[in-house]
């Protein structure tokens, strides 16, 4: 499928920017890898040690993995290797053990100017990750201040997930205090690194209505390959300053 | 933050337990006792279990979290009784799975997740849930204050949590008080009331239902159906394990009808 993607763009006046958080504002690959050797260590056992994945063993490997899947159920099939029994046994067991583990994860280059620059534009965050990690990692990057509104899995009902866009919604209600039905005349950005991000801005568009606008922004500073998606997002950046050029113009 | 600690002794006790109840022949008999056959290790009823969405207000958008969850009792047939969102919490990830499977079988996997971790540290934000249920997990636990003070964390305010509990009953002491210990689930004394542990982690008493006769009534049920296919679950259980579950619900019984262990059903408001 050919990309739609546009290189030049024009100024836009932007209402609020919705930030996706693992793989767009953090680079989250550090820990994750951490949490899942540790749970291959109690679920498949045998993809430890010199059989460990190749997908966790660099974080590089690692961001082709994660964006070359859709579902985590495919990420721990197809490149870590572990059987449908191992995955099922898998699942529940990332919670706790994310809460535990407190490997570094840092800002991507170039994010906390990026924020600090669209500090005049309200943002707002939301993510399928838990909005307590959202906060203590931004807490201690010193910007939880920065954004209006932090919206994580336990904000939502299971259905209303990413890609959904109930949390979209809700983020905006924080930031706008106006329900979506009486949301009118916005243009929103969202930033995120996944297909499902760009679902998420299709949905939250049709969800707003025509009179609203929600440009979808994929970036590819960790690892994306978003003219492989079969959403395709209506911008692409390569670099988080790249969207304070583009908004600032 | 606190931290996720299994309690070993208890987690392998819990898996034993759901590998023998998840069997054809043991659900059969679970079909008998509770009504069910979620394979699961409470003593929480059918009929006990459809009060609870109402006395809940579950609806579609109820985020209910059920501590101990098991193998999916009572917790997934709240999902499909109400469509309610219900995270199912337990420390063995075996029953965790069975219960994914189930969600599947009763198409609610879109409303139910499984998490695998301690009652007493969960790996949940303040306010994450409305409402909170467990079947019979207090008198499992030593931890009894901290898991109420947890729950009172994860819910939100005014957020209502329905408990059942087995316990000594009140007033008794002495050998009586051995005995009942003795008997009953592995934790099953209490310290202080648990009105007291209640008002100590931020609950507020709504109400509470004497259930024993129901306790003993399945317990009477579960001995009968041991005995009248002691064949096919001898080679379930073994013969050690069969005779030794015979005698002790058998103890049970005696217990409970000389008024030494008693069941409740605690409905509390987040205060």
């Amino acid at each position: 499928m050919p990309p739609v993607t546009k290189r030049i763009r024009k100024p836009i006046r932007v209402d609020a920017v919705l930030w996706d958080f693992d793989g767009t504002l953090v680079n989250s690959a550090a820990k994750n890898i951490a949490i899942t050797r540790q749970i291959l260590a109690r679920v498949a056992p045998r993809l430890t040690g010199d059989n460990l994945p190749r997908s966790l063993q660099s974080e590089a490997e690692y961001h082709v993995a994660i964006h070359g899947t859709y579902h985590w159920h495919d990420l721990y099939r197809e490149y870590f290797g572990l059987d449908s029994k191992e995955i099922e046994a898998a699942g529940p067991l990332w919670e706790a053990l994310q809460l535990e583990d407190d490997t570094d994860v840092p800002l991507f280059d170039g994010i906390a100017d990026t924020i600090a620059g669209l500090s005049h534009i309200p943002q707002g965050v939301c993510s399928a990750n838990a909005s307590r990690n959202i906060r203590r990692v931004l807490n201690k990057q010193g910007l939880e201040s920065a954004f209006e509104s932090v919206i994580g899995y336990e904000d939502l009902l299971l259905h209303q997930q990413k890609p959904a866009p109930d949390g979209g919604l809700k983020c905006l209600q924080d930031i706008f205090g106006l329900s979506h039905e009486n949301t009118c005349g916005k243009t929103i950005v969202y930033v995120g690194d996944h297909v499902a991000d760009a679902m998420f801005s299709r949905g939250l568009g049709e969800r707003l209505g025509s009179s609203n606008e929600v440009i979808s922004v994929a970036v590819t500073y960790s690892g994306a390959q978003p003219e492989h998606w079969n959403v395709q997002p209506d911008e692409v950046i390569d670099s988080p300053s790249e969207l304070i050029d583009w908004i600032k113009n | 933050m606190a931290q996720t600690t299994p309690i070993p002794s208890c987690s392998c006790y819990f898996e034993a337990q759901h590998e023998h109840h998840t069997h054809p022949a043991m659900r059969e008999l679970e079909k008998c006792v509770l009504g069910c056959d979620f394979g699961g290790t409470s003593w929480t009823t059918k009929t006990q279990a459809d009060k609870i969405p109402a006395v809940l207000g579950l609806d579609a958008e109820t985020r209910m979290l059920e501590i101990g969850a098991g193998t999916g009792w009572p917790g997934i047939y709240m999902a499909t009784q109400s469509a309610c969102d219900v995270t199912l919490l337990d420390i063995p990830v075996n029953t965790l799975i069975h219960a994914g499977q189930r969600a599947i079988d009763e198409q609610v996997e879109k409303r139910c997740r499984a998490v695998a971790a301690s009652g007493t540290a969960l790996p949940f934000a303040a306010a994450t849930f409305d409402v909170l249920g467990h079947s019979d997990v207090l008198c499992c636990l030593p931890d009894k204050l901290e898991m109420l003070k947890e729950c009172r964390r994860v819910v939100r305010d005014q957020g209502k949590m329905l408990f059942y509990v087995i316990a000594p009953a009140r007033g008794i002491s002495g050998s009586d008080l051995d005995e009942a210990c003795e008997v009953g689930p592995p934790f099953v004394g209490v310290p202080d009331d648990y009105t007291e542990l209640l008002n100590a982690s931020g609950w507020h008493l709504l109400d509470k239902t004497d259930l024993t006769e129901d306790y003993l009534q399945a317990l009477l049920r579960l001995v009968d159906g041991l005995v009248t296919r002691a064949e096919e679950l001898k080679p379930v259980l073994g013969v050690d394990e069969y005779s030794d579950q015979l005698n002790r619900r058998r103890a049970q019984i005696s217990a409970i009808e000389r008024r030494l262990l008693e069941r409740e059903v605690f409905l509390v408001q987040a205060a």
